[in-house]
């Protein structure tokens, strides 16, 4: 330390010079706000019902959107091809990508503080549809609008594969429509069919039937083949293992993972309500119940006969590992078929892996008194408008809603990076039809028909949870199904505590 | 005597396998990342052995030529050295004066140990804890997405460590030296400037390294506020998760590159680094 001595003088800053600076300090950063405030921009042409479709398209030239959206294949695509509709309308879009959960966060802190840095929004059905379903447009009003362009192919429910537009757009009410297929992500099963039929002949022989995958395959028939390949390993074949599931750190993909055995039996879902709808009280869950315990215990048996790494890949790593060779069965998203195909990564590809739909619920484990039917989980993204813009800015968004989910966009976005159209007339479009027979240019397409003809119909199509927590509710979920399967609680136990989780946190 | 000269030879034995051990175990993360760049990617799962190019598999350059090249990487590159470098000299400018005054000056109110102890705890608080309410800050001020935003946020979580670790520099300084340039005329500013900062160059050069190194390798705040234009190279990295899976490949190669500058600079002033890093570790 400096001596300073006791009776030292200090030059003091006045009072009056503080606050001067003070006070030009936060003039200039006022200021500086201000200025970088004014960067958005919104302009409009005034257009009436009688006016043209270009008039119409154009009555927003020279306005700036901005759309967050997950790093999903149709926003890359869409985001190095935007000048056809700057072309259509003069509106500039910036387009922002990002993983889920970070999607999730920034979105929900626009949305709930009132602001609109992000115009338009991907709304991931549940993860993000569910708990901010209130902040959203109501896209009905813009369909009913005779000053705003129409799609051709209309917007209505017709338009969309069975199913999608209440997936992502019906929350709690048929009041509103909060958003329109963007993407999907549906369930199904994808298999070595190489490796089924060289070891078929011995499957019959020990398990007493042929080891395929056809529709009416069961859950149990999947545990038998998981069992019949790992005893291959353990006898010293060179074969891998016969199934794992998506048990990683990825709670909505965990969840979603579950309810596909859970609904194949019995059409079983946590809550008594409208799949369709959903509830913001859904009052008190089914977990805990005879059925939830039962398939619980077979839900751990089946992770028994999985790859040893199954609490460490959620969906993405599952991929890889299917990828690699290292499992020859995953109840996998039919969005990663064109990965699965792609004869530089995979060694599943060059016509190695088959498509069927999601396995089908075995009678005998149905407690319910319910159908057995091929229980399919999905994830369709929607894409909304954040209701807190300016009516002209929510109608700009609009626009680009309309035409980022048209049939010309998903079809391009289809035949360049491997998308997943949620519009039916995408299917009448040149070549895909014949995309769904190998050789194919289009690899998702070999998932269609288990996926479009099947899967997404009822009675087999399972839509919700869609409850306001549903991302805590994914959470208990995780937490507890992995002690389960790690042995740390038995699955009555992992039930009654789920149960007295959700409960809880639905205030019952 | 022979006794004592062979257990000091034992003793030696066992701390150097045991330090060979750790540091095995430290380098296996970049060993297997390099071993996974070099491979083509049908064989990321399949290679025998510890995965040795030429011994367990054919390499390639493949996986380098792909990535090495892009926009995105050099891009990245780009905005991971702007924001390291800027959030190291802010940092530095901010936190050698704040150095300076806890270790010369006596403070009042707040009493010299307190505020170092405070500085610290800044380094103590959760950064997760800060995310949101720094996310709001930064789109308040329509920075979102911008080198600046980074560059503050950076320089704020490095700043603590650069005036501990000066503190103690400065205090390890004979007062004596600038007591002298005072008696002589100086001014605190001058003798600060003209005394103090010289001798402490070392120090201030180690410590700039350090706090480069956490910025480059920040990654909370980086994914938090960057959207597409700053996105920095542990961004980068953790892009090789898509919706195709993870493309381990690619991951190893991005994983190299980022290492590769820091590496680099820690060898060419590893000296400057240790002194840095134990300078304050004997004395409070």
């Amino acid at each position: 330390m400096f001596y300073v001595p006791k009776n030292a003088i200090y030059k003091r800053i006045p009072r009056r010079k503080f606050l001067e600076l003070g006070g030009g300090v936060a003039t200039a950063l006022g200021a500086g706000s201000v200025a970088v405030g004014l960067s958005s921009v919104v302009t409009r042409s005034p257009v009436q019902a009688a006016s043209s479709d270009d008039a119409k398209w154009k009555q927003y030239s020279g306005t700036k959107l901005v759309f967050m959206s997950e790093n999903t294949p149709p926003s890359f695509a869409i985001r190095e091809n935007l000048k056809p509709f700057y072309d259509l309308t003069g509106i500039e879009v910036e387009i922002l990508t990002d993983d889920l959960p970070v999607v999730q966060q920034k979105v929900g802190i626009d949305l709930r503080s009132g602001k609109a840095d992000f115009h338009l929004n991907y709304v991931q059905d549940k993860p993000i549809g569910a708990p901010f379903a209130d902040y959203f447009a109501n896209l009905n009003d813009f369909i009913n609008d005779d000053t705003l362009p129409q799609d051709p192919d209309g917007m209505g429910a017709d338009a969309w594969f069975e199913n999608f537009l209440d997936v992502c757009g019906t929350m709690y009410t048929r009041d509103r429509l909060i958003a329109f297929p963007y993407d999907s992500a549906v369930a199904c099963t994808f298999y070595r069919q190489d490796l089924f039929e060289q070891h078929s002949p011995d499957f019959e022989k020990e398990y007493g039937y042929r080891m395929e995958f056809t529709k009416d395959t069961t859950w149990k028939n999947v545990y038998d083949f998981a069992e019949f390949f790992k005893k291959l390993r353990a006898a010293g074949q060179d074969v891998p293992y016969g199934y794992a599931q998506h048990q990683g750190s990825f709670a909505w993909t965990a969840q979603l993972d579950i309810q596909r055995l859970m609904y194949a039996h019995g059409q079983w879902t946590e809550f008594d309500v409208d799949d369709k709808l959903g509830s913001k009280e859904p009052g008190p869950t089914r977990w805990g119940d005879e059925s939830s315990i039962f398939l619980m215990e077979k839900w751990k048996e089946l992770a028994s006969v999985a790859h040893p790494d199954n609490l460490a890949n959620d969906t993405l790593q599952l991929n890889t590992v299917y990828q690699a060779g290292q499992i020859a069965m995953q109840v996998q998203y039919h969005e990663f078929a064109a990965s699965i195909e792609d004869e530089k990564t995979s060694r599943a590809a060059g016509g190695k892996t088959a498509y069927a739909p999601c396995p089908k619920g075995e009678a005998s484990w149905i407690k319910n008194g319910g159908q057995a039917v091929n229980g399919t989980s999905c994830g369709i993204g929607g894409i909304g408008i954040n209701n807190n813009a300016s009516d002209d800015l929510k109608r700009a968004a609009y626009l680009f809603a309309m035409w980022s989910t048209s049939k010309e966009t998903q079809y391009n976005v289809l035949k360049g990076v491997g998308g997943t159209p949620t519009r039916k007339a995408v299917m009448d479009m040149p070549g895909v039809k014949e995309a769904r027979q190998r050789p194919t240019d289009m690899p998702n397409a070999l998932t269609f028909d288990a996926v479009y003809d099947y899967g997404i119909k009822d009675p087999h199509f399972v839509l919700g949870p869609k409850i306001p927590e549903a991302n805590e509710y994914y959470q208990i979920i995780l937490t507890e199904v992995q002690k389960c399967i790690s042995g740390q609680q038995d699955p009555a136990a992992t039930c009654e505590s789920i149960r007295d989780q959700v409960d809880d946190m639905n205030d019952i | 005597m022979a006794e004592r000269g062979a257990a000091a030879q034992l003793r030696w034995a066992v701390f150097s396998i045991l330090a060979i051990a750790v540091t095995m175990a430290f380098l296996f993360p970049i060993y297997w990342s390099f071993s996974q760049s070099l491979r083509n990617p049908l064989d990321t799962f399949t290679v025998a052995g510890f995965g040795i190019p030429w011994v367990n598999f054919e390499p390639t350059l493949g996986n380098w030529i792909d990535q090495v090249g892009t926009p995105e990487t050099m891009h990245a590159l780009y905005n991971s050295t702007v924001i390291s470098i800027a959030a190291a000299i802010l940092a530095l400018l901010l936190g050698v004066p704040a150095a300076y005054a806890v270790a010369r000056f006596q403070f009042r109110t707040w009493k010299n140990q307190d505020i170092t102890i405070w500085f610290l705890s800044q380094r103590i608080l959760p950064p997760v804890a800060t995310v949101i309410p720094f996310y709001l800050i930064m789109r308040t001020f329509n920075l979102l997405d911008t080198h600046l935003a980074l560059i503050l946020i950076n320089a704020t979580f490095v700043l603590p460590f650069v005036v501990v670790i000066l503190r103690q520099t400065f205090l390890e300084l004979p007062v004596e030296l600038e007591e002298s340039a005072l008696v002589d005329g100086a001014s605190y500013w001058t003798a600060f400037w003209r005394v103090a900062l010289p001798l402490a160059a070392p120090s201030m050069a180690a410590t700039g390294l350090i706090i480069f190194a956490f910025s480059w390798n920040e990654f909370l705040f980086a994914v938090a506020i960057s959207s597409q234009n700053v996105i920095t190279i542990p961004v980068h990295i953790a892009g090789a998760v898509d919706t195709r899976g993870v493309q381990f490949w690619f991951m190893g190669v991005r994983a190299m590159v980022a290492v590769i500058p820091p590496v680099l600079i820690a060898l060419i002033a590893q000296r400057y680094i240790v002194r840095g890093l134990t300078m304050g570790a004997v004395k409070g």
